[in-house]
């Protein structure tokens, strides 16, 4: 169990910059999910992280201790890869058995053939059995020990790969988008199973994931990347509520953040579409004003904005409606509870107002700026 | 009456069931092949089958049946049991080199950042050479005086070299006549076969490292799998289980068929050390034209390659595929 720290690491292939300069502190047994689009550089931050690939620059440390000279075998940590990688020849206990035979049999006790009664081997062999039937005995694969991993479903391949990580506890896993190859309910299930892996070991977890709902539901902390740049880390409520960038924003939350596309005016009162919103800039210009879909009601006075419902989507849970506003080039989304069903009809006008504790505004370069209520200034 | 029941028949064929209908369809779009398989393989082998208890030969009307004696020459003659030998021996030295050093080839092709391409078509020209061309450049340079490769070897002498006792002796009474002495020419026809072939064998090996998934060696890393030849172990050779059942299977069937080089080089001499199978079936089927004799050589070495594709079939393609 340890801490992970990486400092300014750096990577570039042939002339492009894959990494810009990352920092991140990983707490001891904390769950932290590296999350972005495809193509951002999370997983080569992973692989550098596990010592697959070398950064062009910077440190990586495990419990405070640099490790940036050491071989990925000599790391101490475990991955778990989106393919699963399972040696297709060997049976599932002897997958999961891999990394121990590496580490705890010599390399003569493991040749073929005459390793097995070396001196000592037996006992040796005996013991690893045993750590691998425990192994399978807490993923609940302790049946399929014999097979080979082309007779398993996707499902348990994963758990197999999951196994043959935990098996010799390192000190921390690092999991490539491990559910990326699952179906949708399976994704679901085990993503709880993943998150409470991480309880019971209390090991560190750095999970890598382009989905954002995984993200959201498993980790401590995230750590939101884009173009080879750290954008935010925070606790998911963070991310969620507070983004620091309109770029975070957009990449948590589903449906998608709302963001209105406003000017502020030489009093700094900003408008959206030439009408009042009942914001004034704090120190930057605020160019866009994101608000999240269930912090939109419909209301008859102090509206934020109006326009014509373009679609109801019924989740049974949630009813989202679109709407079109004038000056705002994607459709509004909202979110109703259900009993508002029967009476929405496409095309029907709607006033919005908001929960004014809950709209974020962002600056010309998109970064989060402070936001105050004209009300408030007018006091004053 | 019969009007009725002649006009109803189409009609009930076609109303078949579509099981029956597609049946009879399958059949039909197969036929050009079964026909022709039947023709081009079977017939002919049918054929050969049947004069190998012949004494025929070509151009003469009649034809004796002489049972077993073709095959009971085969078995209790000297120059067949010689012919078996010198087939088994060239297949048994041939294979695991040529088979060893595609592999290796392969291995060390991969792992250059640069000339990949360059050592790829190096050693695949042998593979596009004629044989038979290749042979006679051979010819020249294995001649046993103004040969370049006894004429280098003879450069040697009276370095350290010399220690090696085969090469002191050489020194003393003159390098062996490489395809002229009975002990070396099969040995010298093997060698040229593997630098023949191997280039080969390299392009399916390379072909078989490129499937390999990248992934499991990054697993294998995390696995703590250090040395090279743990990870060889481990994953390139299993991986590569089927490619090598395919290479040693093809192998084994061309060595079983070498031909050019006996011909252009030895015809099958020294006292029939080179006397191979297909060059036996060639000098008495065609040059002496004892075809009952060359048939039930053909039917031999038809089993042998049966042998050779039915094992590969039973005991390792079943082991080699893990889906």
């Amino acid at each position: 169990m340890a801490t992970v720290q990486l400092h300014k690491i750096k990577k570039s292939f042939g002339g492009t910059d894959v990494l810009k300069g990352v920092s991140l502190d990983i707490a001891d047994g904390e769950f932290l999910s590296l999350v972005g689009p495809s193509g951002c550089g999370k997983s080569t931050l992973l692989r550098i992280l596990a010592g697959l690939e070398t950064q062009s620059s910077g440190t990586v440390s495990i419990g405070g201790r640099p490790i940036d000279g050491l071989r990925a075998a000599d790391r101490d940590l475990a991955m778990v890869f989106q393919s699963y990688a399972l040696y297709p020849h060997l049976t599932v206990a002897e997958n999961i058995a891999v990394p121990l035979t590496m580490r705890r049999l010599s390399g003569a006790q493991r040749l073929p053939g005459i390793g097995p009664f070396l001196p000592g081997s037996r006992s040796l062999r005996q013991e690893i059995a045993t750590t691998v039937r425990e192994a399978a005995e807490m993923l609940d694969i302790a049946h399929l020990l014999d097979r080979k991993p082309g007779q398993l479903s996707g499902g348990q391949r994963q758990r197999v790969a999951v196994g043959r990580a935990l098996v010799r506890e390192p000190s921390a896993f690092l999991l490539d988008e491990p559910l990326s190859n699952l179906d949708a309910k399976m994704r679901v299930h085990m993503r709880a199973e993943i998150a409470q892996l991480n309880r019971r070991l209390g090991a560190t977890f750095v999970y890598v994931t382009h989905d954002q709902a995984e993200a959201m539901t498993m980790s401590d902390r995230i750590a939101v990347m884009m173009e080879g740049e750290l954008l935010q880390v925070g606790t998911p409520d963070a991310l969620y509520d507070r983004p620091a960038d309109i770029r975070v924003a957009q990449f948590i939350g589903s449906p998608a953040i709302n963001i209105l596309p406003v000017e502020t005016d030489d009093t700094g009162m900003i408008r959206l579409y030439g009408a009042q919103t009942g914001f004034r800039a704090g120190r930057a210009q605020i160019e866009h004003l994101g608000v999240r879909p269930e912090a939109l009601l419909p209301c008859d006075d102090n509206e934020l904005l109006s326009g014509r419902v373009r679609l109801i989507e019924n989740l049974g849970s949630d009813l989202f409606v679109q709407l079109d506003v004038p000056g705002v080039p994607r459709p509004v989304t909202l979110r109703l509870p259900p009993s508002a069903r029967g009476r929405l009809r496409p095309g029907e006008l709607m006033h919005l107002c908001a929960d004014r504790a809950r709209v974020v505004g962002f600056d010309a370069s998109g970064k989060a700026a402070p936001l105050l209520r004209a009300e408030v200034c007018a006091h004053v | 009456m019969s009007d009725v029941l002649m006009s109803a028949l189409p009609r009930a064929r076609r109303n078949a069931r579509p099981e029956a209908r597609q049946a009879r369809a399958g059949a039909i779009l197969v036929s050009p092949a079964v026909i022709l398989l039947i023709v081009i393989l079977i017939l002919p082998v049918a054929v050969a089958f049947v004069l190998s208890f012949s004494d025929y030969t070509l151009g003469r009307d009649t034809l004796e049946w002489v049972g077993f004696e073709n095959y009971a020459d085969i078995f209790t003659r000297s120059s067949y049991r010689k012919m078996i030998v010198a087939t088994v021996l060239y297949v048994v030295i041939t294979v695991p080199i040529s088979v060893g050093l595609g592999l290796g080839a392969a291995l060390l092709i991969r792992s250059l950042k640069v000339g990949q391409n360059l050592y790829k078509t190096v050693y695949f020209l042998p593979v596009m050479a004629s044989l038979l061309a290749m042979a006679i450049v051979w010819e020249f340079a294995l001649h046993p005086t103004l040969g370049i490769v006894n004429r280098t070897l003879a450069l040697g002498c009276g370095s350290s070299l010399e220690l090696w006792p085969w090469y002191a002796r050489s020194c003393a009474e003159g390098f062996p006549l490489w395809l002229g002495d009975r002990d070396y020419a099969l040995w010298t026809l093997a060698f040229i076969g593997i630098w023949q072939s191997f280039g080969f064998n390299m392009v399916l090996y390379l072909a078989g490292l490129t499937s390999v998934p990248r992934d499991l060696y990054g697993a294998a890393e995390m696995d703590g799998v250090r040395a090279p030849w743990e990870r060889f172990r481990l994953i390139t050779w299993p991986m590569l289980g089927p490619t090598t059942v395919f290479v040693v299977t093809i192998t084994m069937i061309r060595s079983f068929q070498v031909f050019d080089t006996v011909e252009a080089l030895t015809h099958g001499g020294p006292a029939k050390s080179t006397y191979v199978m297909i060059y036996a079936i060639y000098e008495k089927g065609i040059a002496q034209n004892l075809v009952g004799l060359g048939a039930a050589i053909t039917m031999l070495f038809l089993g042998f390659v049966m042998l050779i594709s039915v094992a590969q079939r039973r005991f390792v393609e079943r082991k080699v595929h893990y889906q």
